[in-house]
């Protein structure tokens, strides 16, 4: 039966098959479970539960918030560290592998680490402390100073996620010939106006991909919140996990999984749209 | 050449900001209780202990946990790969087929073209695989030739299905 014609079909068919029953299955039954109240009718109550709630407001901005704070500091980030790279002559392999650590440390382990850092008896308060900032042990990470909370989650995030996105533009960034820096060096463009002129537009692919992974990953930020914070700061993601765990209701937890979902695909819809890349310019 | 040395001081910085946590978090680790509550804090290792790890160790359940880690990891790695591979093979493509792979190819490129109608997602798991990177010592960089899609494919397949978040 194996033949030029049936071939591709069996290659594909595993892969195929396992998306089909642990992708797409699932993500149906979320939605059914999201649509349907507890004797089954289809209804809108989880929805309706789920925005009546006091903790869905605060999640849904400090999400959005996080979101619009912490990707473009990231990408400013990861573009002054790859361009950095680029400059340097000796060591850029150590210095990417180096800059690359926090990609390996598990989200969970990296809120802990942060947690050690800016808890009341901290490291980050024993420099405050030394330099006369503070005066002794002060409690930051608590729902008394929700800002606090929020920075702390801010510097946690970029601390740990940046170096995706740094990956992912000095693959892009490797693929500039160095001729077109030199070639527009000799007519007298500056640094700045090479970075903006060249390579900015060059990068244009790999900004949109790191930009959409990013996002997406940002709405769904977690295990770095509930670490530094619990509930004290309410997300998106941490509220489905506590409708499911703490209140066993799936159906309320589902209908966050959908608007989640909804949210990111709208987010990747609109990069898409508007760092639209052409065909020859994929690298 | 005076800003080359500003250059090597900057990604000095970032390497401090990057391994800081890391070692302040180790140090934590091999301190003894009194330590990791003391105030203010001391940033050098002067009180280095074994208690705090002996003590994890032998926490119930941490060995148990640390298998499990294992096996996940294995499982995961064998079924991205196990799974991928197969379906990024051959790569089709009309103008850099070898000839003893045209048949099939030619074969799977209407199959692929049916079932992966938007060309961007691909592109996007591609990208966001970061395959150039690995090449990053090398002046000249690694181009993603069409040929040596079932390397790219498998790598892509696997950063899909992994639990993992980057």
């Amino acid at each position: 039966m194996i033949n030029e014609r049936t071939l591709p079909y069996l290659l594909l068919a595993p892969s195929i098959t396992f998306l089909l029953v642990f992708f797409a299955w699932p993500l149906v039954e979320a939605f059914i479970v999201a649509l349907t109240d507890t004797s089954g009718a289809w209804s809108l109550d989880n929805f309706e539960t789920m925005a009546a709630d006091i903790y869905f407001r605060d999640a849904l901005v400090n999400t959005l918030l996080l979101v619009i704070v912490v990707v473009p500091l990231q990408l400013a980030f990861a573009l002054a560290m790859a361009v950095l790279l680029r400059q340097l002559d000796a060591g850029r392999d150590l210095y990417l592998y180096v800059w690359t650590i926090p990609l390996g440390i598990s989200d969970l382990a990296a809120g802990i680490v942060w947690l050690a850092l800016l808890s009341e008896r901290g490291y980050i308060n024993t420099v405050l402390a030394g330099l006369g900032l503070i005066e002794g042990p002060e409690l930051w990470l608590s729902y008394e100073s929700p800002w606090a909370l929020f920075v702390a989650v801010v510097i946690a995030e970029i601390w740990r996620a940046t170096a995706i996105v740094l990956v992912i533009l000095v693959a892009g960034m490797q693929l500039i010939p160095k001729e077109y820096d030199e070639a527009a060096e000799i007519f007298g463009a500056g640094r700045w106006q090479r970075f903006v002129k060249i390579t900015l537009p060059i990068m244009k692919p790999s900004i949109q991909t790191a930009l959409i992974l990013r996002t997406i990953l940002a709405f769904e930020v977690f295990a770095v919140v509930v670490a530094l914070g619990g509930r004290d700061l309410p997300v998106l993601v941490s509220e489905a996990y506590f409708w499911q765990f703490e209140y066993q209701d799936s159906g309320v937890a589902s209908a966050y999984a959908v608007l989640i979902l909804a949210i990111s695909m709208l987010a990747t819809f609109i990069y898409l749209r508007v760092l639209r890349v052409r065909e020859e310019q994929v690298a | 050449m005076r800003t080359r040395w500003l250059w090597v001081a900057l990604a000095l910085l970032i390497s401090f900001w990057v391994l800081f946590p890391i070692y302040i978090i180790a140090l934590s680790a091999f301190s003894d209780a009194a330590e990791i509550s003391a105030w203010p804090k001391s940033f050098l290792p002067e009180h280095l202990s074994l208690e705090t790890i002996a003590f994890f160790f032998g926490v119930e359940g941490v060995w148990r946990a640390t298998l499990n880690s294992v096996i996940v990891a294995v499982l995961t790695m064998v079924f991205s790969i196990g799974l991928g591979a197969p379906a990024g093979y051959p790569e089709p493509d009309a103008h850099g087929v070898s000839p003893h792979q045209a048949g099939r190819g030619a074969a799977l490129l209407p199959v692929r073209r049916r079932l992966l109608p938007d060309r961007a997602v691909l592109d996007l798991h591609l990208r966001g695989s970061q395959v150039p990177v690995l090449d990053v010592g090398h002046r000249e960089p690694l181009k993603l030739g069409r040929n040596q899609w079932p390397e790219f494919a498998a790598r892509a397949c696997a950063r899909c299905s992994a639990p993992s978040k980057p």
